[in-house]
């Protein structure tokens, strides 16, 4: 398999568990760049183009609430998990967990 | 800093205008903290080379604007199958508005030139494809965007309304072919209907005075095909009925050529300028009626087969 066609699919893996990523990192209020660096931090490697128009999707479905806020004498969006995006985390992680069970035993590499 | 307002300008061109103001100001505060963790100051002159390396690293203006604000496609990816079956259906409307356009036109011209009449056929339908594909196209887009398409997209079906497994396409070309064929011939056999005196006259050929019961016989024939073909357009796939009757209005012309090749001419020349054609134009019609009616029983052959397998 190309290196290209083995990339595609890596995204495709990682595209529907980013959403968890994000609103998980959105329990406490986060910029763009505050929650990228959180989510890098944390393992997950996400660029800027991928996260930030994510972050604005999640924002427009209700998922995260956002305000402006001034700090360090900048503009800063600060999004933060809404109730109906906890109320959707709670639910996320709950199917994440089956299915990752369910992963681990058809890999064959549960414990 | 003017180089991050012209990428962040570029971006906005392509956004819509609701929500250009606000993913300006969130794009511009996005990139100031990417280059404050670089180390890099828009501001500073400087700093310009790392500034543009920076912003070539981003994506293009235009994809950044996509990504934001997705633009909903002319015709989505999953409405393709019944755009192209509307398409497909729209050029059969735009064939047969066509022909009978170039009757028209012949009518209107006293002519009974049969590469005028495809000619005519051909330029109405380049014509009005254009306008036909954005009329088609526009309405998708407006419908696809409000939602309306997803209920017409896929057809209620159940397992045992779906084609059986050695089904059959009726072609669509062959059926515009067969409209043209049939009215072009019709139009043929009523010259003495629609044209005028003096072309009638200047007219080369002409059905003997002896055989115009054939004019009649004809008539019947070919409106039988005509009725005939207009209804297998209207269906998707072959029957063992249809295409029995299909092989039967091929079995009735190559009857009526076998008789036309027995009996005296039916066609004579008229025209008195003409006349030393007549043995010429005897021989290519005795001839022409027996090669025909071959042709015809090949086809036949090949269709019965066809019919076998349904």
């Amino acid at each position: 398999m190309t290196e290209e066609r083995q990339h595609k699919l890596r995204l495709e893996l990682r595209r529907g568990v980013l959403v968890l990523a994000v609103l998980g990192a959105c329990k406490t209020p986060q910029y763009g760049y505050s929650l990228r660096q959180h989510i890098n931090d944390a393992g997950i490697d996400i660029d800027e183009g991928t996260l930030y128009p994510l972050i604005r999707r999640l924002a427009e479905q209700g998922l995260l609430d956002s305000e402006w806020q001034k700090t360090d004498g900048r503009d800063r969006r600060y999004y933060q998990l809404s109730q109906m995006g906890s109320d959707t985390l709670t639910q996320l992680t709950t199917d994440w967990q089956d299915l990752n069970r369910c992963l681990l035993q058809i890999l064959g590499t549960e414990e | 800093m003017e180089l991050l307002d012209r990428y962040v300008q570029a971006v906005a061109h392509y956004l819509p205008a609701e929500q250009k103001q606000d993913i300006m100001r969130e794009l511009r505060a996005n990139l100031l903290d990417e280059l404050e963790s670089l180390g890099i100051n828009a501001s500073n002159q400087t700093d310009t080379v790392a500034l543009t390396t920076f912003l070539q690293r981003q994506d293009h203006p235009q994809r950044i604007a996509q990504s934001y604000a997705p633009q909903y496609p002319l015709v989505a990816s999953e409405d393709m199958g019944l755009y192209k079956t509307i398409v497909l259906k729209g050029l059969l409307v735009l064939f047969v508005y066509a022909v009978v356009t170039a009757g028209s036109y012949l009518i209107n011209a006293q002519s009974v030139n049969a590469i005028a009449f495809l000619l005519v056929v051909l330029s109405s339908v380049w014509d009005n494809i254009g306008g036909m594909l954005i009329v088609i196209t526009a309405t998708f887009y407006l419908l696809g965007k409000s939602g309306y398409l997803a209920q017409w997209r896929y057809p209620s079906w159940s397992p045992e309304t779906l084609p059986p497994a050695n089904a059959q396409r009726i072609s669509t070309s062959d059926g515009i072919s067969d409209i043209m064929t049939s009215v072009f011939g019709l139009l043929l056999l009523w010259t003495p209907l629609w044209l005028n005196e003096e072309s009638y006259n200047s007219l080369i050929l002409g059905i003997a005075p002896n055989m115009e019961h054939w004019r009649i016989i004809l008539t019947i024939v070919m409106a039988g095909s005509l009725i005939a073909v207009i209804y297998r357009l209207t269906q998707t796939y072959w029957t063992r009925w249809s295409m029995g009757a299909y092989i039967t209005e091929y079995m009735i012309y190559i009857g009526v050529m076998l008789t036309l090749w027995s009996l005296p001419p039916l066609f004579v020349v008229n025209n008195p300028v003409a006349t030393k054609l007549t043995p010429i134009i005897e021989q290519i019609f005795t001839h022409g009626w027996l090669f025909s009616a071959g042709v015809f029983a090949l086809i036949t052959a090949s269709e019965v087969r066809k019919w076998r397998k349904l």
